[in-house]
């Protein structure tokens, strides 16, 4: 007979269980435990199995060594090489039950979390890969082995089979916090989660046990995790913190914008805040104890010490060079502050301004000269008028002696005005 | 100067304690439920103080396997349905949640047969207390805040201690109270037994597991604040334990001396009402009320809950209705049959409420187990396993309510079987 390459569709759970026999003399040598894949390509491929034995001991088994799989009858070996005494995984690969079955993973898409139900592979003769999660109630049926029977039922009534719900590999994020001894995070390289807003990020950590937040956390560079970190509740904020090992909690504190460090860092212990400190830069120390010792009830609590600020010789084009360079660590870039000799406020103009001009037009013929500004002593709640009143984005903050100290945004405004509006976006209830 | 206030050890730690206090005590008072009444009521009129020694098991048992419960919760910031589902498979996790279901709906009528009781002292028809009773708990749930729903429970919570009005209404020989803790009679015949058996099992049931680990979570705390946390256990079993020898005591220093024997609870407060005043009877039925109606609303959220949690279903009060269907649709249905169940005319109500509790028997050892092993897994609880007395004293605790609810169970076979 020819051998035809057939191409079709089967259940991880229609292969774990089953016997494993020898092709030649028909013996059976155990059952299959899990199914080993290697990540090295798009989509996982079926590489080996975790064969348990008669006598309960786990071994691999290579895939070139399978000569047939008949899904929920046994798989047939032609039994070559001797097994290997121990259970024993390459760099890259996984075992796809131990890592997916009932555990969650991140539909990158939908951008909620979903639990796994079972495992849709793509069968092309031997070759197999993982192709699609299954996290939809006929899954969770054919695991617990009712899925024809209930099905029949269902068909009886609506004419109609149930319906699947699959999450296609490429949107899937496994979160499985570790497989044995290594991160998974480690072998799955290519971190999706960056395609997720930090808004939903957040959403999804939430939805999360302390494990995997700190799975995701590690999947995250530092500028990321702080964006993210923003939009948690500041419960969550404080607890990362305390889980997260010492360095990498201040390497997202030192990427968060100040204000919100602050915001975070009063909310911890003192031992925690010391402990983080001596791993700042400097200069950020300094600041964070000025900003921790302003009571929250007036505007330097709330603001920033990053913002454009030129000098009053610069040019349109030196404005936005500097933006563009710099742009990364500005909460907000649309105003650029120009200041004097004495580093006082002399003017403010727009990013608009900046942008229509003609790059060596001065910034002193640009800026507009009467500033509104708020001092660092001023109430929130003016702070929050002034917002209303002009419709600015963002509000500069000078000391006595009119030094810039920092902006405060819109953003940061109405959240200590309105707290009761951050507590709902936060914590849903 | 509040403040200054804050820096002071006593009252910084008594502010944090008071953020952090709810789960234990929530949990604890909804242990009190109807079912519990009922058997403490019996109790209290049949064997008068003579049962009181078994609220010290109870209370231990109870600290023992809530600790884990939030000490699980703490540290993997997981629910218990999570962590069965993804340590012990789909195959048990199924089982555990049908007989959950099936016994919180049990439960839950049970629930609602004492707000039709306790309704009835006042005067008002089971048609209109219980259909009303339930609308007024779905309402509360599915459109209510949850900051004030935690509120509302805490204030049930306070209620119950009218049953300790209810006893000291009943003017109780202290002396003979005190005896019974020293020198309890224990007799070894079954209906003893038996009651022995009901007591210690009505406080410690399933799905409260559950419904604790989530409510620790809920609360969002650190390791460091564990501490804490452990006092709110424990001020939530001595309010279990406080209302339950309220409760015994109030039945057995009016009905036990009378020689008066009850079925339900609602004939404890009615026999009340001539032996200790009307307002004392008033103030039980009140107590069963608050209580019923109590757990009537947290036992089918939490059902919900944890079988949405395992399966992979949107869960939550604060999702719409349209986002968490499978959630609502169970939370809404569990209340609608345990209504119908109450309103059915000659419906089996006692073999509903004794099933339930043979399922709840059943359930707990599988529970139980599965709770220790996980919090013993380093891969789970990372420093936080349990220690060699908290291994030894959780062990015991499992073993003796494995055995107690085996004998529960096996007892009337046995009975029938030498017969």
């Amino acid at each position: 007979m020819i051998n035809v390459l057939r191409k079709n569709f089967i259940f991880l759970s229609q292969i774990v269980g089953v016997p494993v026999v020898d092709l030649a003399t028909g013996a059976r040598l155990g059952r299959v435990a899990d199914v080993v894949a290697t990540l090295r390509e798009m989509y996982p491929r079926v590489s080996g199995l975790a064969l348990k034995l008669h006598n309960g001991k786990k071994v691999y088994l290579p895939w070139r060594q399978v000569a047939r799989v008949n899904a929920s009858k046994s798989v047939e070996v032609s039994v070559i090489e001797v097994f290997s005494d121990s259970l024993r995984l390459s760099e890259n690969e996984i075992l796809l039950k131990e890592t997916f079955w009932d555990k969650q993973i991140v539909d990158i898409e939908g951008s909620k979390v979903v639990r796994v139900n079972d495992l849709h592979l793509l069968k092309e003769d031997l070759n197999i890969w993982l192709v699609h999660m299954d996290v939809g109630i006929p899954g969770l049926l054919r695991r617990l082995g009712c899925y024809s029977f209930v099905n029949a039922i269902v068909r009886s009534i609506f004419s109609a089979d149930m319906e699947d719900r699959f999450i296609s590999w490429k949107f899937v994020q496994p979160i499985t916090p570790s497989i044995g001894s290594e991160a998974l995070a480690l072998k799955v390289h290519h971190s999706k989660l960056s395609h997720l807003h930090p808004a939903d990020l957040a959403d999804i950590l939430i939805d999360l046990g302390t494990d995997e937040r700190i799975a995701i956390l590690n999947s995250l560079d530092n500028e990321t995790a702080a964006q993210m970190f923003q939009e948690l509740p500041l419960k969550i904020r404080v607890q990362l913190v305390y889980v997260l090992p010492l360095e990498r909690a201040s390497g997202i504190v030192n990427a968060m914008a100040m204000d919100e460090a602050v915001d975070l860092l009063s909310s911890v212990s003192h031992k925690k805040l010391n402990a983080i400190k001596a791993r700042l830069p400097k200069e950020k120390v300094e600041q964070i104890n000025t900003l921790l010792k302003i009571s929250e009830r007036v505007a330097g609590s709330l603001m920033n010490t990053d913002f454009v600020a030129v000098p009053h010789t610069a040019t349109a084009g030196m404005v936005l060079q500097k933006i563009k360079t710099e742009a990364k660590k500005f909460e907000s870039i649309y105003y650029i502050y120009v200041l004097d000799d004495s580093s006082a406020v002399t003017g403010v103009l727009t990013l608009r301004q900046a942008l229509v001009s003609a790059p060596e037009k001065p910034v002193l013929e640009l800026m507009r000269k009467r500033v509104v500004k708020v001092h660092m002593d001023t109430d929130v709640h003016d702070v929050a008028e002034i917002f209303y009143k002009y419709n600015f984005t963002a509000v500069p903050v000078v000391d006595r002696r009119n030094i810039l100290k920092g902006i405060i945004t819109m953003r940061d405004a109405f959240e200590t005005v309105f707290p009761p509006i951050r507590n709902e976006i936060e914590e849903p209830s | 100067m509040f403040n200054k206030l804050k820096e002071t050890p006593f009252l910084k730690n008594l502010i944090i304690f008071l953020a952090i206090l709810g789960p234990g005590i929530v949990t604890g008072s909804v242990d009190n439920d109807a079912g519990g009444i009922t058997t403490y009521s019996v109790a209290g009129a049949l064997y008068g103080y003579n049962m009181l020694w078994t609220l010290i098991p109870s209370f231990i048992a109870l600290v023992v396997v809530q600790e884990m419960n939030a000490r699980m919760g703490i540290v993997t910031g997981k629910g218990l349905a999570d962590l069965i589902r993804e340590n012990f498979g789909v195959k048990i996790t199924f089982f555990i949640f049908l007989g959950l279901v099936a016994a919180d709906i049990g439960n839950t009528a049970t629930e609602f047969a004492g707000v039709a009781g306790s309704m009835n002292i006042f005067g008002a028809s089971k048609y209109l207390s219980v259909p009303l009773a339930a609308l007024l708990v779905w309402i509360i749930v599915v459109k209510g805040n949850y900051k004030i729903t935690e509120r509302i429970f805490l204030f049930f919570s306070v209620c119950l201690f009218s049953y300790v009005v209810s006893a000291v209404l009943a003017k109780p020989d202290w002396t003979a109270i005190g005896k019974s803790f020293v020198h309890p009679h224990v007799q070894y015949n079954e209906a003893y037994l038996g009651m022995v058996l009901g007591l210690v099992g009505t406080t410690v049931a399933p799905w409260m597991q559950f419904y604790m680990q989530s409510a620790v979570i809920e609360k969002r705390l650190k390791i460091e604040e564990y501490k804490y946390v452990i006092w709110d256990v424990v001020i939530g079993c001595i309010a279990t334990v406080v209302v339950a020898f309220f409760i015994i005591v109030a039945c057995a220093a009016t009905l036990h001396v009378n020689g008066i024997v009850i079925n339900e609870a609602k004939d404890a407060a009615m026999s009340l009402k001539p032996l200790a005043g009307a307002f004392a009877a008033q103030l039980f039925a009140f107590g069963l009320f608050v209580a019923s109606i109590f757990s009537a609303a947290i036992l089918p959220l939490a059902t919900a809950f944890y079988v949405c949690e395992a399966f992979g279903f949107e869960a939550g009060v604060d999702k719409k209705i349209y986002e968490a269907p499978e959630f609502y649709g169970l939370f809404t249905a569990i209340i609608s049959v345990s209504v119908l169940i109450i309103l059915i005319p000659g419906a089996p109500l006692i073999s509903i409420t004794i099933w339930s509790q043979i399922i709840n028997a059943m359930l707990l050892p599988i529970v139980l187990i599965s709770m220790i092993r996980m919090v013993n897994n380093p891969k789970i609880m990372g420093a936080y396993v349990n220690n060699k007395t908290q291994n030894a004293v959780g062990w015991a605790t499992t073993v003796v309510l494995i055995a107690l609810t085996a004998l529960m169970i096996l007892s009337p076979l046995v009975s029938a079987y030498l017969k």
